[in-house]
């Protein structure tokens, strides 16, 4: 019990780490709370058992990856620059609202009927991930392609507005 | 008797629950390393100051050994401040992380199987173990790898230009010597085919010791150990004469402390992996407990390093990077591939069980 308490937390600062993580808009901060995410999946894996897996990505992904981001970040600003990303992810909360109902039905749909042994209902991680993951696959698999083609389409997005105040400016050539 | 079916009842319980026998090790890890710190500041101020013709400390306490709770005090009743361009957030966060990171890479060391083989044979020293599980040599560099981005994220949120530069130094270095680092370890994986550093020692027992065995492995693993633990001759990143203090430059009172604690912890957790991995861990003569042999193995370490640090110059940067991905990399990395050979040489003349 106390372990799928400790691992619901876990999940709860993953989720909160990713919306930090998108709408901060100190850069450095959004990278230190990418590194929360890191680390708490890292737990995640612990918590099933995977220790191996756990470690290698505390090494590769949150030792070393997020690194490389801070040494590019650092050298340059500090602050964001304000793209038609942030103001899709800041101003337009309904995105916020439609995935969090999604995630919610989802969850929902996966923990009905589940019942613990002893009679009583009682939804541990396990359960909802047999569930999750065997009976409503699909519906997993559509929404990660979902997030898939919505981060494409975010980077299609600011590519065209950089390219866009890249030109108003001047051919962008920055000295 | 009623004792000894309590005790074993505690053995079960423990044994079972394995929360609980996280706990017992972090719990023993804190006791053995609170003291071994101390021990190596002392050891430190003494034997610098012998080598450089000084005393070290002397006036307080019999041969200045209460000049280290001189110290911790002093350092606990400074103003605690921060600097106006400082990140405060980070600032604070940073020195706390550092020791929580620095106390969790001793988890995979097994301390606490010293410890239990204290209590009587007829209870199975064994059931306490919570250091003997699969990755702990991952879990132990795990914790290792989490150094650079906190030294990283204090340097830049400090807010100074000595504690970037002192961070972005810090970084690159330890990226750098993490590589041959690994490499080491692995081929010692490969002798032993064990991730366990438990099951590593006890494949000593009845080997030659690892640093015979892989010797070219033990030299590059103290050289980039010597690197990771920002000692000199790789102090750079901390280069008094061109950064004041590096990364840590801004920070002063408690948080100072936490920084230098966690420096000396990771000192410590570091020559244990290094006794573990190549010295034979609690190996010794019998009448020593493993716990001495251990912590004596360790301290030995320790004052190898202080050692090395007395007697050599600070090399430059471009000499340190070059050490590491010129010479370093490469050795380590031969060896690697020659390692299965050496272990079935080994095994032939009886030198590998």
């Amino acid at each position: 019990m106390i372990v799928d308490v400790a691992y619901y937390i876990i999940v709860l600062v993953t989720l909160l780490s990713v919306v930090g993580f998108v709408v901060t808009k100190d850069i450095v901060r959004a990278a230190g709370l990418l590194l929360v995410v890191l680390g708490c999946v890292a737990a995640a894996f612990a918590f099933m058992n995977s220790l191996l897996l756990a470690m290698i990505q505390l090494m590769v992904y949150a030792g070393a990856v997020i690194v490389i981001f801070l040494f590019g970040v650092m050298l340059t600003r500090r602050e964001a620059p304000t793209s038609r990303l942030r103001q899709l992810v800041c101003h337009e909360n309904l995105t916020y609202l439609v995935f969090a109902v999604l995630l919610f039905l989802l969850i929902l749909r996966a923990s009905m009927g589940l019942t613990s042994p002893l009679g009583y209902i009682y939804v541990s991680p396990q359960l909802v991930a047999t569930s999750l993951y065997v009976e409503l696959r699909g519906v997993v698999y559509a929404l990660a392609a979902l997030i898939g083609a919505s981060s494409i389409g975010a980077i299609y997005v600011v590519r065209r507005d950089k390219k866009h105040s890249d030109s108003t400016r001047g051919g962008g050539v920055q000295k | 008797m009623n004792t000894q079916i309590t005790l074993t009842g505690i053995i079960v319980f423990i044994e079972r629950n394995v929360y609980l026998r996280f706990l017992l090790v972090a719990i023993v890890a804190f006791i053995i390393v609170s003291i071994g710190s101390l021990i190596e500041l002392y050891i430190e101020r003494k034997f610098w100051a012998r080598i450089m013709s000084r005393y070290g400390p002397t006036e307080v306490g019999k041969f200045g050994t209460l000049q280290l709770i001189a110290d911790a005090v002093k350092f606990l009743v400074k103003e605690d401040f921060s600097p106006a361009a400082a990140d405060k957030t980070i600032y604070n966060l940073v020195p706390v992380f550092s020791v929580t990171v620095s106390f969790a890479s001793l988890l995979a060391i097994p301390f606490d199987y010293t410890v239990a083989s204290l209590f009587p044979s007829s209870l199975h020293p064994l059931t306490f173990v919570a250091s003997n599980f699969d990755p702990s040599l991952l879990v132990a560099f795990g914790f290792f790898a989490l150094e650079p981005l906190i030294v990283l994220f204090g340097g830049w949120a400090a807010g100074g230009k000595y504690t970037l530069i002192g961070g972005f130094r810090s970084a690159a270095q330890l990226i750098s010597y993490e590589i041959p680092l690994v490499l080491s370890f692995l081929s010692v994986v490969v002798l032993t085919q064990s991730l366990n550093l438990f099951q590593i020692i006890q494949t000593q027992a009845h080997s030659w010791p690892f640093a015979v065995l892989a010797f070219p492995a033990f030299i590059t693993f103290t050289v980039a150990l010597l690197a990771e633990l920002e000692r000199t001759p790789f102090d750079l990143t901390e280069a008094d004469t061109e950064l004041v203090s590096g990364w840590n430059t801004e920070y002063g009172g408690t948080k100072f402390l936490l920084v230098y604690l966690s420096e000396y912890i990771r000192a410590f957790a570091g020559s244990a992996i290094l006794v573990s991995l190549f010295l034979g861990g609690w190996l010794g003569p019998a009448p020593i407990p493993p716990l001495i042999w251990l912590f004596l193995k360790t301290i030995i370490v320790f004052t190898v390093l202080v050692w090395i640090r007395a007697a050599y110059p600070r090399v430059r940067i471009d000499q340190m990077l070059a050490l590491g991905w010129r010479i370093l990399i490469p050795v380590s990395a031969v060896w690697l591939v020659l390692t299965p050979f050496v272990a079935h040489v080994a095994m032939m003349h009886g030198a590998l069980a």
